[in-house]
């Protein structure tokens, strides 16, 4: 279960740049909001990781006030991924709601 | 990198970090703790109040559940099919992957065998066609690096060794003994350089290429 929800974070965050490229600070925040991290901090090892295996790439970034600050953007593999990711898991959701759903009401 | 202001209890928290990361890898701590500092400078607790800093730092985590994060790493997650299944893949599923890389591998260094090697190629490109282990690109990166092997090895190594050939020059001379003797020279012109030096380079991009898509496989 630690590995599916993991795994599920790791495409949130990819989800949450594939609009447009981001401050990690704001990534962070989002995911802390909509509620998926308990601890925010434990985000930078994942964003670390996703760099590490070339999903994400990050490049520095001059701030308003401050020193510069890095901007973390999706590779393609990071949007391939994020693709069959949602192939997967459409298809996971459906399996798992109807039996669970079907338990449920028998 | 650190701002002039710097709230104590930032401070402090960095510290206490450092301490949670000296168990990682230094480049893995270095970075993370260096992470974690810029995402405090972002929320610019400089002038706020301690109550403000106290719930910044909450919702960060402990420094010891940060840095836990940054810990073991468990097996990476390039095919989404890993991450859904709470069981590791059967042994079979890989088979077709491997079995094409092997044989166009063994194309490649059998390449001299032609009656053996061609079918082994032949072979390997149906089996990498088959596939369904990886994606579309990463099929790509074994057509472009692997599957060209034999051909390129091969057609490599023939042409290098026309080239040396036709470089060298055999002169025939009688001596006063009525001897023939045969003088070749054989004289290294760039291509005999470079097409050799050439051939090393896509075997190691080869080795790399063969190492990344093993690696996904699991």
């Amino acid at each position: 279960m630690a590995q599916l929800r993991r795994g599920v974070l790791e495409h949130c965050v990819l989800a949450l740049l594939e609009g447009e490229a981001r401050y990690a600070y704001d990534l962070v925040s989002d995911l802390g909001e909509a509620g998926l991290v308990a601890s925010e901090g434990t985000v930078y090892p994942l964003l670390s990781r996703l760099r590490r295996d070339g999903l994400v790439e990050t490049v520095w970034r001059e701030s308003v006030a401050g020193p510069p600050r890095r901007y973390y953007s999706l590779t393609l593999n990071g949007r391939d991924s994020l693709d069959a990711f949602r192939r997967s898991w459409r298809d996971f959701r459906t399996s798992v709601d109807r039996i669970v759903d079907g338990e449920a009401r028998s | 990198m650190m701002t002039e202001a710097q709230h104590p209890l930032v401070t402090d928290y960095l510290r206490r970090l450092r301490e949670a990361t000296a168990t990682l890898p230094p480049t893995v701590a270095v970075e993370l703790v260096a992470d974690i500092e810029e995402h405090l400078d972002s929320a610019n607790l400089g002038a706020r109040s301690e109550a403000d800093v106290r719930q910044a730092l909450d919702r960060l985590g402990s420094p010891e559940e940060v840095a836990a994060a940054a810990g073991p790493e468990l097996p990476p997650l390039s095919s989404p099919d890993a991450l859904i299944a709470s069981s590791p893949p059967a042994a079979g599923t890989h088979r077709l992957e491997s079995v094409a890389l092997l044989l166009l591998v063994l194309a490649e260094v059998l390449f001299i065998v032609v009656p053996l090697s061609a079918p082994l190629w032949v072979a390997g490109v149906v089996c990498l066609v088959l596939a369904t282990g990886w994606t579309a690109r990463e099929k790509v990166a074994a057509a472009a690096f692997v599957a060209t092997g034999f051909p390129l090895v091969g057609l490599g190594v023939v042409v290098s060794a026309l080239v040396v050939a036709e470089l060298g020059a055999c002169s025939a001379s009688s001596t006063s003994t009525g001897d023939v003797i045969e003088t070749c020279t054989t004289t290294t012109s760039p291509l005999g350089v470079i097409l050799p030096a050439l051939l090393v380079a896509y075997v190691v991009a080869q080795v790399v290429v063969i190492r990344r898509l093993l690696r996904s496989l699991r």
